[in-house]
């Protein structure tokens, strides 16, 4: 598929709960204060969609290959424990480069009533299939390259 | 809307130290297995030195300071980083981060601050733009 066929493709999760304990591991991995929701949160309740996201054939992630470059997060209500939320996973922009592909997509996390709780925006960039390419572009070079590009103005 | 007590003038500098069973206790938490993270060989066939931290990890580390700092992780409204150098994590030690953050006043409209992070490890900066808004 080409890149403007990749574009809009999108992923579906219900009944994402986050759980007392999961919450507590949660904040304990990440250093957050004792009894407070960690502000990232979001990326492990998205985690389901996220997953339909990166095993779908048509987007070429292979996980082993990729890095995360980019992440924002936007809290427009509090997530709270025991509410069953949905999220969707829009793919929003593809962009070959040498050495590999970058994805950047937007998940919203949307509470009972449907409002959006949680925005993500996260870009990826998935290194090319094994080869003398892939050798040669190593995940940080081309990591480099991106950041270079992006310094640039160029979209991310 | 009540109002929110005013948050410290500066961030105070601090240090953040990863090792090889905080990525794993951050795998098992966030679902986030990639190999990467875990086992050398993963990383060095993708041309890094061995196992590298998971950005989001660094990043939540963060953020839990910035938590601390402004008396709640429900004040953080917004966060948004860019990965641009990976932390590596030795097989028998510690990765150190170095962390500083500078503020910029609240902004009229909305009456948000801005908080500008910097992050080292080595003395090499970890993120492109780092920021968080905060109510």
């Amino acid at each position: 598929m080409s890149e403007n066929d990749l574009i809009g493709l999108r992923f579906e999760a219900e009944g994402l709960r986050l759980e007392p304990e999961q919450c507590a591991a949660f904040a304990a991995a990440t250093g957050t204060p004792a009894g407070q929701m960690p502000h990232t949160v979001a990326a492990t309740l998205t985690a389901p969609v996220q997953q339909r996201l990166l095993h779908d054939d048509r987007l070429g992630i292979a996980l082993a290959r990729t890095m995360h470059t980019e992440q924002r997060i936007r809290m427009t209500a509090p997530l709270a424990v025991g509410v069953d939320y949905t999220a969707v996973a829009t793919v929003e922009t593809v962009r070959e480069m040498a050495g590999g592909r970058m994805i950047t997509f937007v998940t919203a996390v949307n509470d009972p009533a449907g409002v959006t709780v949680v925005t993500l925006h996260t870009t990826l960039l998935t290194a090319a299939q094994d080869g003398a390419e892939a050798q040669s572009a190593s995940a940080t070079a081309t990591a480099a390259k991106a950041e270079a590009h992006t310094q640039e103005g160029g979209r991310a | 809307m009540t109002t929110l007590p005013a948050l410290p003038s500066e961030f105070p500098a601090s240090t953040i130290e990863l090792n090889r069973a905080d990525l794993r206790a951050y795998a098992e938490a966030s679902g986030d297995d990639n190999p990467i993270h875990l086992e050398d060989e993963a990383a060095q066939a993708l041309g890094l030195p061995g196992v590298i931290a998971h950005g989001m990890l660094t990043w939540a580390q963060v953020l839990g300071k910035v938590a601390e700092w402004a008396g709640g992780a429900e004040r953080i409204y917004e966060s948004q980083v860019r990965f641009a150098q990976p932390v590596v994590v030795p097989a028998d030690g510690v990765a150190r981060i170095e962390i500083s953050g500078r503020l910029k006043p609240p902004a009229e409209d909305t009456g948000m601050t801005t908080l500008l992070l910097t992050a080292t490890c080595d003395g090499v900066k970890i993120y492109g733009k780092a920021r968080v808004d905060l109510h």
